[in-house]
This record gives C-alpha cells, structure tokens and sequence, in this order.
C-alpha cells in the first residue's frame, strides 16, 4: 500500500510544498501554530478555585476582597474560577483544574472535602469544631487533611482576647462565668491558667446536648460578674444563646459574645471576623504559601473586629471607650 | 282644640316636620353607635385579649422551660391584675395542669375541642384565649448557613376574660347615647319651635290683621319682618290695606257727600213736609174761620128781626163765602197745576176792559186802608190779542191781592207794557207795584214755592193760603212766561211777569161773568131727652148745656169721670156726652164702667180734641158709640145724639146764629180764657208740671170748643215747647197766646 509507504508521504510532501496549495496550506498552519505557541512558551497562570456556600454579601465580599488583593499584589499570577451556592456543592471534575481551592463556608468546604483533590485547600468562614467535624469525615483525621494540604482559617477568636476585653470592660471583675460545650471543653484546662492569670476567678459550665441549659447556667449567672460563652458546636451555640441573653438581662451580667447575631441579640460586646478580616488573612495564606508548600494547618483568626451593644450597656451602667480604643489594646 | 285641628297649624307641622324626622334618625343613630360601639368594644376586648395571651406566652417561656411554678403563679396573678383577666391555666406539654390562677370554669376546656392559638372562645359571659408556650430559637452564629432548628412546645395556657367591662362601658355608652340624643332633640326641638315660631307668628299677625280688616279696622299695619317671603306677604297686606284704606276712605267721602246731599234734600223734605203741616194748619184755620162767620151769620139772620142788621149780617156771610170759594179755589188751582198744568184757553180779548173789572173789584179794599190804586196800559199794546184773559187776569188779581194785603201807606200801580211784538206774536209784560213794608232778601228765593209766606206772622195777620204766588208763577210757566220779584224792605215790591201771545184784529171781547152760591140750613129740637154732659171745663159744661137746651134738651152735670159713673148708676139718661180727658177718673175708665154695668147702657158720644188712630182704638174699645171731635160741630152733635137717641136719621134745621152768639156769651168766653191764662202763668212759675198739663187742657179745649184753631196751634206748639224753654221765654209765649186772645176777640 503506497499510501504506508514512507516514500509515498516524502513525495507528496515536496509535491505539496512546491505547489500554490501546500505554500497555502503552509501559511494557515503557520497562522495557527504561531500564536499557540506564543502563549504555550509564557510562564502557566494559576487557577484559584473559589467555592463560596452562599451568595450573599459576606460571601460575595470575602470572595472579591481576596481576587482583588491578589490581583493587586500578584499580577498575571492567578486566574480565577467562582462557583457559588448549588454549583459549589455540586462541583466535580472542575476542582480537577485548580491549582488553589479556596472554600468559603462550611457546605463549601464539605464539599471540596469530598471531592478529595490533589491541589492545596484554603477554607475560611468557618468554626474550629465544623473544621474538625468536616476534615475527620472525609480525610480520616485532622492530620490527614494537613497532609493533603487541607488548611482552614477558624472563625473562633482567641479566649485570650475575650479574657483581655473583659478587664478592658469590666476592670471590676473578679469572677468570670465561662460556658463550655463539647467541642470546647477541652480547652478548659489551658482557659482556667489564662484566667487565673489575669487576676480573675473562672466558674466554668459544660452544657450537654441533653442538659437543660438554664438550670445549669442560672447558678453561674448568680455568682459571676462577666460570662463569655465559648463558641461550640451549632447545636450548643443555638440552645444556650437564649438562656445566656435572658439570664445576662435578669441578672444584670455582661455577655462577651463571639459573633456579631449575638451582639445583635443582647451581648454587651462581641469579637468576631468580618468579611474583610476573613480576606485581609486568606491573602496572607496565598502569599504564604507562594513561598514554601507546605502542609496544611488551622490558623487562628489574626485579624478581629470589635463591636458594642450600646443599649446593653446603658442598661448595665458600663462606660465605654471607642472601638479602636479597644481593638488597639487587644 | 281637637288634635287634627291642633295640627293643622304651620307651626305644629313644622314641629312635625322637623322633629320626626330627627327622632327617627336619633333611633337610627342611637341603635348605629350602640351597636358600633359594642362592636369597637369587642374588637378592643377580643385584640387585648390576643396581645395579653400573646405577652403572656412569651413571658411564660422562661418559666414553663425552667418548669418554675413559681414564676408561672406570679405571671398568672400579674396577669389578673388586668382587670377584664379573670383566671389563667397554664398546662404543661404533657397536659398537666401546672398553675391555675382567678376564677376558672373547667368546662370551658371543653370548647377546646381543636385548639387553634390566639382565637377566642366565647362561654357563659368570658371569652378564653388559648395559647402554646414555644421555646424560641435564636441565632447567634455569623455566616450560618444552615435552617433554624425546629421550634419546641414547652406547653400552653388558656386565659379567661370576663366581658362585664364590655357591658359595663356598653351600658355607659348606651346612656352617653341616650343622653347626647336627647340632649339632640330638645336642642333641635327648641330650635325647630323657635324657627316655626318665627314663622308662623308673623303669618298669625298677618292673620290677625287681615281679621282686622274684615272687622274694618284698616289702620291696622303688619310688622314686615320673620323670613324673606313672609315679610314679603307683609308688605303685600300692608298695600293691599293701604289700598283698601284709601278705597274705602274715597268711598267715605261719597258716601258722606251723598250724605250731605240726602240731608240737604231731607232738610228740604222736612221743610216741604213742615210748610204743608202749616199749610193744612192755616187751611184748616182759613176754612173754619169764614165757615164760622157764616154759620155763625147765618143763624143770627134767622133769628135778627132788624132788617140793617140781617143785611150787614148777609154781607158778612157773603164775604165768608168768597173767602171760602177764593181759598177752595185756590187749593183747587194748585192742584190742578201739581197734577199736570193748566188748559189755557185761546180766545180774543182785549186787556183794558177786563183789568178795569179788576180793579174795581180790588179799589173798595184799597181805598179802605187809604191806599192809591192805578193802573196804565202800554200805548203799543194791541187792542186785541188771542190768549186766556181769565188766567190772565188771574195772576194779576193775586199780586193786586197781596199788594193790597201788604201795603199800609202809599199806593199800588198795575202796568201792562209790551215787551216785544214780532210777526204777530206778543210779549207781554206786566208788573204790579207797591209801597209796602218788603220782602226781606232772603226770603225771595222761595217766595213761590207752594205753602211759603215770608213768615208766619203774615199768615196770622193777612190770612191766606200760601198758594197764591206759587200759583201764579205755574199760571206763568203755563202761559209761556217768567215771573220775578224785585223788593226792598221798607221801600215796596214790585212783581213783573210776562205772558206770551198773539196779536189778533178781532175785537170780539169777553168780560166777568159773576156767579153766586147760595147755601141753606135747617134744624130741629131735643125734645124729653136727658143727657149727661160729663165735662171738667166749667165753661165747656155751660156751653154744651145751653147748646143741648136750645134743642129741648134736660142736661145732668158731671164734673169728672166718677161723678159721670155715679149719676149713671143712679138715674135715668137717654145718653152721655163724655169728655175724654177728666181728673180722677178719665173718660175712657168711665166709659168702660158705665158699658159693664148691668142693664142697658146710654149711648156714649166721646168728646176729644185727640185725633190719633190708637186714641179713637181705645174709646171705641171702651164702649162709646160716637166719637165727636172738638172744637163740636152742633149739627154732629145734634144729629148724633138724635141717631143714637131715637135711631132715626130725622133731618134737623139749625137755627141761625152761630155756637158762640147763640149758647156762650163773649164774656165769659174772654173770661174764661183770661183766667185760663193768669193760671198758667202762675203755675209756670211753681213749675208744676201736672197743673201745667192740666190748664193746657182747658185752653186747648176752649180753643177747639170755640174753634180758635190759631190759639189752639200756638198752645199746642206751646205744650210741645215749655218744657225746652227757659222762664221768661215760656212767658213771653204765653203774652204771644194772651195778645192773639185779644186781637182774636177785638175782631
């Protein structure tokens, strides 16, 4: 067969080449390869894979705030791919293509868990306890999810800067009602020394899943000056909430909360990450991780905001001084 | 007032009209609030009732979660402190009852058959409100991105709120309602009657004064006030009475003018009628005068053997009867001119011849009271002329008449002068002139209406009939002409009239043909009668007893009514001649006695000088049988007495002579009379009214007995008068009454 014939093709070759059609057909190769080739032989962008829960403001914010800082630092660096709500649940081979996942929520980062892939994970917007909860599902550990470069920024503040705040607030302060869950009853050990060190008697209270919160609190509530409840698991964090405010109002008790609902719904004061501080510490991360490629971890919140109950606080008889005040001393 | 009548009014309709209306929608408002107001009162009960259970469900969260009794006790009675909140049951999620605070009824746990939240049920006077205690859920978590968790019924409650505050404040607003409408109504009913009260008053007022007006009071003016149309319909009545007022006071003057008018032609009725009485008076007096003389005359010729005396007596007689024939004539004359004119004669005449006659006829009387009579005849009369000299001639014999009657001193001069002669037809003028006392100015004006002299005095001192000018001037009109009178007091008069004829060459003249009436008389005597002459009048009594004796007659004399009545009783009389007017008892009583006693009466011949109707009703009624009038006539009398006496119709022969020559002397008349007269002037002095009637009666019936019709006219005009007359007025009168005795008696 001539047409398997090496000889063959070498004649058609010239041929073509020496006829009007092959230096045609040679001009719109060279059209196509040119330009391919050209972008083939610029240094590969990489592709930061945003899967945000939810497409609210927050989520939105937090989404922007991190192409916008990264573009601003980065140029020509990343690209980046944005799947909100449904789509981030339901992603699938997509996350194939990422270089960087960065996962805003919980549901989100389920499902980045779920999908397992090769490529680092950033998660932020989410708990300490939805992080452990999450990682220990679908990686076997939290250390196995370190491994496979899984990192998360908790929205849990330090107890430190509570404990500092209530001194802050409350210079008079002697005993200070703290709640812990499941999740957080670890830490109470670590929590009583910080306490203690900061010339303050803690009068600690584990609620359970079954326990009825306010015969359990309301003894707390009676004794201590200031009460910080500790962020726990969702289902603690919603039965305790209620009882704590009613408590906090009936016997006069300022709340150190950590999130702003609960500031909205009756703390003193709350120390939380905004949207912009969840960004502001996510660059941090890419830039970070631009250097060493190391294993994943789970960061604390470096950066915190600070925000009062005015009302509350009119009722309570505390005075207060401006949030800077606050945020600079912390 | 019956109701449909008291409602009949504008003001009561409109009251009607206004209030009913307002009552019904006072009903509807009254019952609209009412109701509304139940209604808002409900709704707020039912809406507080939602928002307690609503409170109480959340407040009782915390203790129901913290199954503090406690607390749920204390919310309960806080709860009761609402004062509608009458009980509350709290039920924890095992449907134990935990609490129950207040009053409760049991059985309305029945309506909750299915329990639906915050809806009200409604049971024996409470509404219950039922609700589930939730523990709510709340989310203090930032960037949560799962569902809230499901809610949990800690249990439920069920409050009671009594509805007495509902029909409480329903009961006070029923009475708000009750109050505010009535409060409404009698506002609106007060304005309502004032407003129909501002209407219909002035429509009463214009009621009123239209009443008024009926009633003629046209003075009357409406007040234009009240509302537009009515003080429109004021000034409406208010010209229409001005109009009316204006119409009746134009209607006023006619009337009054034709008031006027009337009394002006009454007066001149009145004097008409007044003039004929007198007239009728003096004919009377004129007739009965000569008739007098010459019955009178006429017996004294029967009986006077003295043939100077019987010849002077004849003439008397004669002359009487001329007067008699002249006045008959008269009378005749004027009546003839009343009813339809005179029929003039046309024949030839001559003026001389027939006005010479006349003058020879009136020289005697002329020349008795030295008085100058002429006559002259216009050359340029026609000798002959075709007329009627008896009419003629008659006219100026009345004016030659009163020339004579009224001239004392100078002369009377009768001129006939031809005014105008054209183509045959003659105007005759003739006047008759003399020197007499005048006629006074205004009396000329009526001198020749019939009836009138220039006064009364004339009549009384010349006689006549007071028809003589007015006939003469209808003799005038007849003839074609015009009479006038030109007089001046104290100077004469002179009367003109003329006479429209032809001339005629004819000299067939005619003259006077006198005629003569000769009149006889007869009597016969009484003989063997008695007859009662019942008479106050002494002088009466003398009179008719010598009259009556003359016939042969016996007379019995009663003075009065009594006496009459006892000689009746007594004796024998063949008939009673019975004065009406007697002391103690009058004639008619008498009379009336005498008829009732038993047996037969006399004949009873009344004597009265009273002629009215309802008088001669009464004597007859009374029983006389003849009623004689006075002054008597001898030969009714006579006649009369004869008639009634031997019922027979004897003709009787007077004898000459005359009542007074022949039965009174003229002494003891003129005595009779003058003591008469000094009575009546003594007693106009005591002002005795009965003495006065009385003396008035006698003369009265002396002057009718003598037939003094003058004397009898003046006391009657004097019984009429004294009564209106001052003393000396009523002397002055009787002075007149004695003077006319005087002249009366001297002639």
């Amino acid at each position: 067969m001539d047409f398997l014939n090496h000889r063959f093709w070498r004649q058609y070759f010239a041929h073509l080449i020496h006829s009007w059609r092959g230096k045609v057909l040679v001009c719109l190769v060279c059209f196509t390869i040119f330009p391919a080739a050209a972008e083939s032989s610029a240094p590969d962008k990489q592709n930061v894979f945003f899967l945000s829960g939810k497409a609210t403001s927050d989520y939105v914010e937090i989404v922007d705030t991190i192409k916008s800082q990264l573009e601003a630092q980065f140029p020509s660096r990343y690209h980046f791919t944005e799947y909100y709500q449904n789509q981030a649940v339901t992603v699938g081979a997509e996350l194939l293509d990422a270089s960087v996942i960065v996962t805003v929520g919980t549901a989100a980062a389920e499902a980045a868990y779920s999908r397992q892939p090769a490529v680092p994970i950033l998660s932020v917007l989410i708990t300490e306890s939805a992080f452990v909860s999450a990682a220990t599902k679908y990686y076997g550990s939290v250390e196995n999810a370190f491994s496979q470069k899984v990192s998360a920024i908790s929205l849990n503040q330090p107890t430190l800067r509570s404990i500092k705040l209530v001194k802050l607030l409350v210079p008079s302060a002697e005993t200070i009602g703290v709640m812990l869950g499941p999740a957080s009853l670890s830490v109470r050990s670590d929590l009583n020394d910080k306490i203690v060190e900061h010339e303050l008697s803690p009068n600690f209270v584990g609620i359970g899943q079954n326990d009825n919160p306010i015969n359990k609190l309301e003894p707390v509530f009676r004794q201590c000056d200031v009460f910080v409840p500790l962020p726990d698991s969702r289902l603690i964090n919603v039965a305790t909430a209620k009882w704590i405010l009613h408590l906090s109002y009936r016997y006069k008790v300022p709340v150190i909360a950590f999130s702003k609902a609960y500031l909205r719904a009756g703390a003193l004061t709350a120390i939380y990450s905004s949207p912009e501080n969840v960004a502001m510490q996510s660059v941090d991360w890419f830039s970070g991780e631009e250097q060493n490629n190391r294993s994943g971890r789970l960061f604390s919140p470096t950066y915190f905001s600070i925000n009062f109950n005015y009302s509350v606080a009119a009722h309570l008889g505390i005075t207060l001084e401006d949030t800077s005040f606050y945020a600079e001393k912390l | 007032m019956t109701p449909k009548k008291q409602f009949a009014s504008i003001h009561s309709r409109m009251l009607i009209t206004s209030l009913l209306p307002l009552i019904l929608l006072c009903a509807v408002l009254a019952s609209y609030m009412i109701t509304e107001q139940r209604s808002v009162l409900e709704g707020n009960l039912l809406r507080n009732g939602v928002v307690v259970t609503q409170q109480i469900a959340g407040n009782a969260e915390f203790s129901m979660y913290s199954n503090n009794e406690e607390a749920l006790t204390k919310l309960g009675e806080s709860v009761l402190d609402i004062p509608m909140v009458s009980g509350i049951v709290f039920y924890n999620n095992s449907q134990k009852t935990l609490v129950n605070v207040g009053t409760f009824d049991e059985r309305a746990l029945d309506l909750l058959s299915v329990k639906t939240p915050l809806r009200p049920y409604f049971y024996d006077h409470h509404w219950y409100f039922y609700a589930d205690i939730i523990k709510e859920i709340s989310m203090v978590q930032d960037y949560d991105e799962e569902a809230l968790p499901a809610t949990e019924i800690l249990g439920w409650f069920l409050i009671a709120v009594s509805d007495e505050m509902l029909i409480e404040e329903n009961r006070n607003g029923i009475f708000a309602v009750l109050v505010v409408s009535s409060m409404g109504f009698l506002i609106a009913a007060w304005l309502s009657m004032r407003i129909g009260r501002s209407i219909s008053k002035p429509v009463e007022h214009l009621t009123e004064m239209v009443e008024s007006m009926e009633a003629g009071n046209l003075n009357y003016v409406a007040e234009e006030d009240g509302p537009t149309e009515i003080r429109k319909l004021a000034s409406g009545v208010n010209q229409l009475a001005a109009s009316v007022r204006q119409s009746n006071v134009r209607m006023q003057s006619e009337v009054a003018r034709a008031t006027a008018q009337l009394q002006i032609t009454l007066i001149e009725l009145e004097d008409a009628m007044e003039a004929q009485e007198q007239f009728l008076a003096r004919m009377s007096h004129e007739l009965r005068t000569p008739l007098t003389a010459v019955i009178g005359f006429s017996k004294l010729i029967a009986i006077e053997t003295d043939a100077v005396k019987r010849e002077e007596h004849l003439r008397i007689v004669s002359m009487s009867s001329n007067m008699l024939l002249t006045m008959i004539d008269d009378i005749l004359e004027f009546s003839k001119a009343k009813v339809g004119g005179f029929t003039l004669e046309n024949i030839p005449f001559s003026v001389q011849p027939w006005l010479e006659d006349l003058i020879a006829i009136h020289l005697p009387a002329a020349e008795k009271k030295g008085l100058s009579l002429t006559f002259t005849i216009s050359e340029d009369l026609p000798a002959a002329l075709i007329g009627d000299p008896v009419r003629f001639i008659q006219v100026i014999s009345n004016l030659l008449s009163n020339a004579v009657k009224f001239t004392e001193t100078g002369g009377i001069e009768v001129l006939i002068g031809c005014q105008s002669i054209v183509e045959g037809n003659v105007v005759l003028e003739c006047s008759v002139s003399d020197s007499g006392k005048g006629i006074d100015e205004t009396k000329i004006p009526r001198l020749f209406d019939p009836f009138t002299q220039e006064d009364t005095s004339i009549n009384r001192r010349f006689g006549g009939t007071g028809l003589g000018l007015s006939i003469c001037k209808s003799l005038v009109q007849a003839m074609g002409g015009d009479i006038k009178v030109h007089s001046e007091v104290g100077v004469g008069s002179v009367f003109t009239f003329t006479y429209h004829l032809r001339a005629t060459d004819d000299s067939a003249l005619t003259g006077f043909t006198e005629t003569a009436v000769h009149k006889t008389h007869k009597s016969e005597a009484l003989e063997g009668l008695t007859v009662l002459v019942a008479e106050d009048n002494l002088f009466n009594q003398r009179f008719i007893v010598r009259l009556l004796n003359s016939y042969g007659a016996e007379c019995l004399i009663a003075d009065n009514g009594l006496e009459a009545i006892d000689i009746a009783k007594r004796l024998h009389v063949d008939a009673i001649l019975m004065d009406i007017h007697m002391p103690v008892i009058d004639g008619i009583t008498a009379c009336e006695t005498i008829v009732q006693q038993p047996g037969e009466s006399p004949p009873i011949i009344a004597l009265t000088a009273d002629v009215t109707l309802a008088e001669r009703e009464r004597i007859i009624k009374a029983g006389a049988a003849l009623i004689l009038l006075k002054p008597l006539n001898e030969e009714e009398l006579i006649e009369g007495l004869m008639s009634l006496v031997t019922r027979s119709n004897a003709t009787l022969s007077f004898a000459p002579g005359g009542l007074l020559s022949s039965v009174v002397p003229v002494d003891e008349l003129k005595s009779a009379l003058y003591s008469s007269l000094s009575k009546l002037e003594i007693q106009l002095q005591t002002d005795d009214k009965a003495s006065l009637r009385e003396i008035i009666h006698d003369l009265l019936g002396l002057a009718g007995l003598y037939g003094m019709s003058e004397l009898r006219a003046m006391v009657v005009t004097f019984k009429s008068d004294y009564g209106s007359l001052d003393a000396e007025a009523n002397i002055e009168r009787v002075q007149q009454i004695r003077r006319h005795i005087e002249e009366f008696l001297v002639s």
